[in-house]
């Protein structure tokens, strides 16, 4: 699943290890998910759109449309 | 705030970082050296098949020594510095782990011992000898992301923080119970099916459940993605496990094998465990 997880950060100037500190995972976590090796589960997924307050649809694409 | 993948490449590498960046190196070189030049001496002495403790004791430290500055080289800044001397370790590394570990089996087959008996060092020298090398290996593979990826100082979750002492915790218990069976089994007889005594079974059994439950509560509070690892790595181990096992087992009944050895199978389990773990974790 493709996202925007790497931008957003990006924009905010955060490190992966920030983003992790923020949603409480571990860095490796947050690569995985950025590089698309991970799908997040759906309470991660909200937690990382919260934090962006962006929609999952904003942050996550299934390629679906 | 600045990026953890920016913070090292703005200055030059200072004289004490390179000299500690070939300090490492060459103690690494030096211990894993000297760990070949223990072994050859212990084949020439014709003491390899029953080394003293203190010969076992000394290989341990030499390898962990070699395997703890290769790890050191890792937090080396700048990062450009790092990428300079870090590979050719890792690659003197990986060399002399896999020539040690084709030595060692090498010397099996010609003697005819392949199948055993084994001494306890022996699985442990080739457990050391190989994971050095899969270990060198596996860094130099995953190397391009090591550059700038870890910052002594980055912040850690809290989540994250806890896990890892859990991890620790439940290494360091599982440890204790394995050192109580080496002082209670007097040196050679450890991995092998001798008796032990009613207190270091009871003790050792009663660690190694306790290190199971401490594990059992780090996968719990572990994220999804250390969780999703552990499961890959336990479908792995389990599954090499669940094949390896009866077919040793009928072909033991049929002559072709000695009987199985849980111990080999224990150590099958966990390497096939551990890498599937760390591959699925860090790739």
């Amino acid at each position: 699943m493709k996202n925007r997880l790497k931008v957003l950060r990006a924009e905010r100037n955060w490190s992966q290890a920030e983003l992790a500190l923020r949603l409480d995972v571990s860095r490796q976590a947050v690569n995985a998910i950025e590089t698309g090796k991970h799908d997040p589960s759906l309470p991660l997924a909200f937690r990382i759109a919260r934090l962006f307050k962006l929609s999952i649809e904003e942050v996550f694409d299934d390629g679906q449309e | 705030m600045v990026k953890s993948e920016d913070r090292h490449d703005d200055q030059a590498p200072g004289l004490n970082t390179a000299a500690l960046s070939v300090l490492l190196g060459l103690v690494a070189w030096l211990a894993c050296a000297a760990t070949t030049g223990v072994v050859f001496g212990m084949l020439a002495t014709k003491t390899f098949w029953g080394p003293s403790v203190q010969a076992t004791c000394m290989l341990t430290v030499l390898l962990l020594t070699g395997a703890g500055a290769i790890w050191g080289s890792t937090w080396v800044r700048p990062t450009r510095l790092k990428t300079a001397v870090l590979p050719a370790w890792l690659g003197i590394a990986a060399l002399i782990g896999f020539a040690q570990t084709a030595g060692v089996v090498a010397v099996l087959i010609l003697t005819k011992t392949v199948w055993g008996p084994w001494h306890w060092q022996i699985p442990c020298l080739l457990a050391m000898d190989l994971g050095l090398g899969v270990g060198a290996i596996w860094g130099l593979v995953s190397f391009r992301r090591w550059k700038g990826s870890k910052v002594p100082d980055e912040p850690v979750s809290p989540g994250t923080r806890r896990t890892n002492k859990l991890f620790a915790l439940s290494g360091l218990i599982g440890a204790v119970g394995t050192v109580a069976l080496i002082l209670g089994t007097h040196g050679m007889d450890t991995f092998s099916n001798s008796p032990v005594s009613f207190g270091v079974a009871v003790f050792a059994s009663a660690t190694w459940l306790l290190s199971g439950a401490v594990s059992w509560w780090w996968y719990l509070s572990s994220d999804e993605h250390e969780r999703r690892a552990n499961d890959l790595g336990f479908l792995i181990g389990g599954g090499l496990f669940m094949a390896v096992t009866p077919a040793w087992w009928v072909a033991a009944r049929a002559g072709l094998l000695p009987q199985p050895n849980a111990m080999i199978l224990w150590c099958g389990f966990l390497a096939a465990m551990t890498i599937g773990y760390f591959w699925r974790r860090n790739r």
